[in-house]
């Protein structure tokens, strides 16, 4: 059976090696791929109505120079573009970044059927992932079912803002710019930052200290 | 030795001396002054008074010092006796001796006596003088203005002798105007007297009753006076003699009856009587009453008895005229030749002249009486003119000398006022001077200050901008990091997994899959892979390091000369110093101290490790030992080199103390202890 892969990647040896791998899949499924190496490209293709139906996966990268009209900054935006233009196709996301928060994000935002941090599989695994997830199964590498068992997360103690905070904080932005590219108010940003020390036990700290614990829990 | 005790000796005595010479000379005073009061006394008799005169005389001979009184006193005494000569000698011996010493109350009072002798002896010339002298000393002393006045009428009077009837109305109102402020009785009336003898002599004879007419509305205050009915007859003799100058003679003998009423004068006082007998007589004469006649030798008689010469030569005058009406010109010549002689005898140039005047009326042959009238009235004349020219010039004299006087004080006053100035002008100056020196000294002092605090300031800021450096570093440092990990992230990663994968399906494809060898490559990729995420990931949390900025560029500080030398740093620091707590300035001196402790190990030590430790001893402060492994010195040697002696002022600001232990060959270690 053919199976058509859209594969969104910056790195063409990548494509070339998942290229690769899932031609080596047990069902000896023919494998018909379409590239775009960057979110523009991506994006044609998504919001083409042509491919509405067209793609049984997507081969998605998390770091991909973004698409910054249309607000695709990673391919976290993309996976969720994926599912509103092509509600039927299944995706793969395989990202170096193994962050709890990201991946929280990811999970939380669009659900991929499989989740692979690169360092983390061997390749045989590739093509595990490939056939759990075409038969409609979901594949999350084990590192990555550990970080999401990450209470704080899991329990919705700290939800998608106090992540966006965290990350930005992460980057060094400060209270008023954090607000701003939030779009909320000042205050709530300086609630929000109490409440993250509350939950990671820090009494009096500086973003720096939520930053260390942060990073000891390995939420960045 | 022997000499010494000669010269003790003689002190011994001489002290011993004084006080019995002292007491000797005290004893001969009080003596002195029982003496003369002996001599003085009226109760005593004439003998027993001249006795002690005498004695007193002696004594004040033979002795230097004697007080003024006792000198007055016995002139008095020997006056009283009849000793004129003796009181005129006293009195000039004192007066010499006041001049030398400038003893106003010595000058004035024996001035004084020797005036009041010239006077009696009718030298007026030599009386005026020294009443002019006595005066003058009077004024000079306190509460003496009566005194003084008194002997200005006096002066006064003798004017009026000289016929200066001006001069005498001038001096005899000054002194009535001193009399009435002082309310002296007597004086005013003396003075009433003076002025209107004087005007009687100017002429103005309405006006010289006046005056006489005021000096026995004086003697109303003078009841009680021993004197009193004398003073109150005597200007009714004058206003009496002033009607028979205008030939009211009906007036004169009225009051000069009328006066006679007062007392029984004959008895009392022979002089007013004659006076006033010879005055009303004169009148009944001029009126041709020839009774007056027996009148005029019962004056005569009474004026031998009692020895008055002015007296007789009045009365005999009288007669003279007297006889010269009755045209018996033999008795006329007779009393009138008497009188002549009298007067002339005694210098009562007035009589003399008009007795020359009648001997020449009855002698008309004789032109030698006419003759000594003229030569006498010319020769008057020149005299009165230079004695009015005389008493004028020591009048004027003692106005010069006045003068003189006050012009001298106004200078003195002007120069002290001066001298005031200038001394005020020079503390001024010297104050002014002071407050410059003040102001200057206050302005250094600002100025100090202002440079300390600028210093702290320029300290405060280098450290900031040392912290603002190693802060630029650390972003810098931060940014490379980033990019880095962002690079391993994206790239090296993502492509070593694409190789691997790659490889992974050309080993499947090659039937090579089974070999363990190249899978364990594989897994060895793999296993890079990870290494590669990790330090990605430990470089982006360390952005921010755990170090405070203090340390981090205390470490750069150890980076700088382990870059330059072979020397290797450790550095450790306590965790429980909090570097935050501790202020700039402290935090750039030991900066500094560091600074000078590794440079001189770098210069002299030759050591290989450097162990640089920060602790807390106690809670207050910081110890930071620095042990280096070189070459050591002589502790007891270079105490004051150069680089200890900086590290010993920086310690010494921040109130810290520092010790070094140290040996030849077994390195040196040098211990800081804060306080902040």
């Amino acid at each position: 059976m053919v199976v058509k892969i859209l594969m969104i990647d910056d790195h063409q040896g990548m494509i070339e090696g998942y290229k690769a791998m899932l031609n080596l899949n047990k069902d000896k499924h023919t494998i018909e791929t379409t590239e775009a190496y960057n979110c523009e490209e991506a994006y044609a293709i998504i919001t083409n109505d042509k491919y509405s139906r067209y793609f049984d996966i997507v081969f998605l990268d998390y770091s991909i120079p973004p698409f910054i009209s249309q607000k695709i900054y990673s391919g976290e935006d993309l996976g969720v573009l994926i599912r509103k233009y092509m509600p039927d196709t299944k995706i793969i996301m395989l990202t170096a970044h193994f962050d709890t928060i990201r991946l929280y994000n990811v999970v939380k935002r669009f659900q991929p059927n499989g989740l692979l941090i690169k360092s983390d599989y061997k390749p045989p695994h590739l093509i595990a992932a490939f056939e759990k997830v075409l038969d409609g199964g979901i594949y999350y590498t084990p590192l990555v079912s550990e970080k999401l068992k990450q209470p704080l997360f899991s329990k919705g103690m700290l939800d998608s803002l106090d992540r966006d905070i965290i990350v930005l904080l992460a980057e060094g932005l400060q209270i008023k710019s954090i607000a701003f590219k939030m779009n909320v108010s000042e205050d709530t940003i300086k609630k929000r930052k109490s409440k993250i020390k509350d939950l990671l036990d820090i009494e009096k700290g500086s973003d720096e200290d939520i930053l260390k614990e942060c990073r000891a829990l390995g939420l960045i | 030795m022997k000499k010494i005790i000669l010269l003790l000796f003689c002190g011994v005595f001489f002290l011993g001396c004084n006080p019995k010479k002292k007491d000797t000379a005290f004893l001969v005073e009080k003596r002195l002054d029982s003496i003369i009061a002996n001599s003085l006394k009226t109760t005593n008799n004439a003998e027993i008074r001249l006795f002690n005169a005498d004695l007193a005389y002696k004594i004040v001979e033979s002795r230097d010092s004697i007080k003024n009184d006792n000198f007055i006193d016995l002139a008095t005494a020997f006056y009283e006796l009849g000793d004129t000569k003796k009181y005129l000698y006293l009195s000039k011996k004192l007066y010499k001796k006041a001049i030398e010493r400038n003893d106003y109350d010595g000058i004035s009072e024996s001035a004084y006596c020797i005036a009041n002798y010239f006077y009696n002896e009718a030298r007026f010339d030599s009386a005026y003088y020294y009443f002019s002298k006595s005066e003058k000393s009077f004024l000079r002393l306190k509460d003496k203005k009566v005194m003084a006045s008194y002997i200005k009428n006096i002066r006064a009077n003798i004017l009026t002798f000289k016929k200066d009837y001006v001069g005498a109305e001038k001096l005899s109102i000054q002194a009535l105007k001193t009399a009435k402020q002082l309310k002296y009785d007597l004086l005013i009336y003396d003075c009433y007297i003076t002025l209107g003898n004087s005007l009687d002599g100017l002429g103005n004879y309405d006006k010289a009753i006046e005056y006489y007419r005021k000096a026995i509305e004086t003697t109303d205050n003078l009841k009680l006076d021993a004197q009193y009915l004398n003073l109150k007859a005597m200007p009714y003799n004058y206003i009496a003699n002033v009607h028979q100058k205008k030939n009211d003679h009906r007036s004169a003998i009225k009051i000069a009856n009328e006066a006679l009423r007062f007392d029984d004068f004959k008895k009392s006082n022979a002089t007013i009587y004659c006076y006033l007998i010879n005055t009303s007589a004169y009148s009944k004469f001029k009126m041709g009453d020839k009774s007056s006649f027996l009148q005029f030798n019962e004056t005569l008689k009474i004026g031998d008895s009692i020895k008055n010469i002015p007296i007789q030569i009045t009365s005999k005058t009288y007669l003279g005229e007297y006889y010269i009406a009755q045209k018996d010109s033999l008795k006329a010549n007779y009393y009138l030749k008497d009188a002549r002689e009298q007067s002339h005898k005694n210098n009562i140039f007035e009589d003399e002249l008009k007795i020359l005047q009648l001997l020449a009326q009855i002698n008309l042959n004789d032109k030698s009486f006419s003759n000594s009238y003229i030569a006498l009235n010319d020769s008057l004349q020149i005299v009165e003119r230079a004695t009015r020219d005389k008493f004028a010039r020591i009048e004027f004299e003692t106005d010069e000398i006045r003068t003189e006087r006050n012009s001298l004080t106004l200078k003195t006053a002007y120069l002290s006022l001066q001298r005031w100035i200038i001394a005020a002008i020079a503390v001024f100056s010297i104050a002014i001077v002071i407050l410059w020196f003040m102001h200057k000294s206050q302005k250094a002092k600002t100025r100090e200050l202002l440079l300390t605090q600028e210093q702290q300031k320029a300290n405060e800021d280098i450290y900031q901008l040392m912290l603002n450096q190693q802060q630029k570093i650390e972003e810098g440092k931060n940014t490379e990091k980033q990019r880095i990990s962002l690079e391993l992230h994206d790239g090296v990663m993502g492509k070593l997994s694409a190789v691997r994968l790659n490889l992974y399906a050309l080993l499947y494809k090659a039937d090579l899959i089974a070999d363990e060898t190249f899978l364990l490559q594989i897994d060895e990729i793999q296993a890079v892979e990870e290494e590669i995420r990790n330090i990605a990931h430990d470089l982006n949390s360390n952005l921010f390091s755990d170090n405070s900025n203090f340390i981090a560029i205390v470490k750069e500080l150890f980076t700088k000369i382990e870059n330059h030398s072979q020397i290797h740093f450790e550095l450790k620091v306590s965790d429980s110093v909090n570097w935050d707590l501790v202020n700039n300035t402290i935090k750039i001196n030991l900066y500094r101290i560091l600074q000078e402790a590794l440079h001189n190990i770098e210069k002299y030590a030759d050591a290989k490790n450097v162990a640089v430790i920060m602790t807390h001893a106690k809670a207050s402060e910081i110890n930071i030992t620095i042990t280096d492994d070189g070459n050591g010195f002589d502790t007891g040697q270079k105490r004051n080199g150069i680089g200890i002696k900086n590290m010993k002022i920086r310690i010494q600001e921040l109130n810290g103390t520092f010790d070094i232990q140290s040996e030849i060959k077994k390195g040196t270690k040098v211990n800081l202890i804060i306080p902040f």
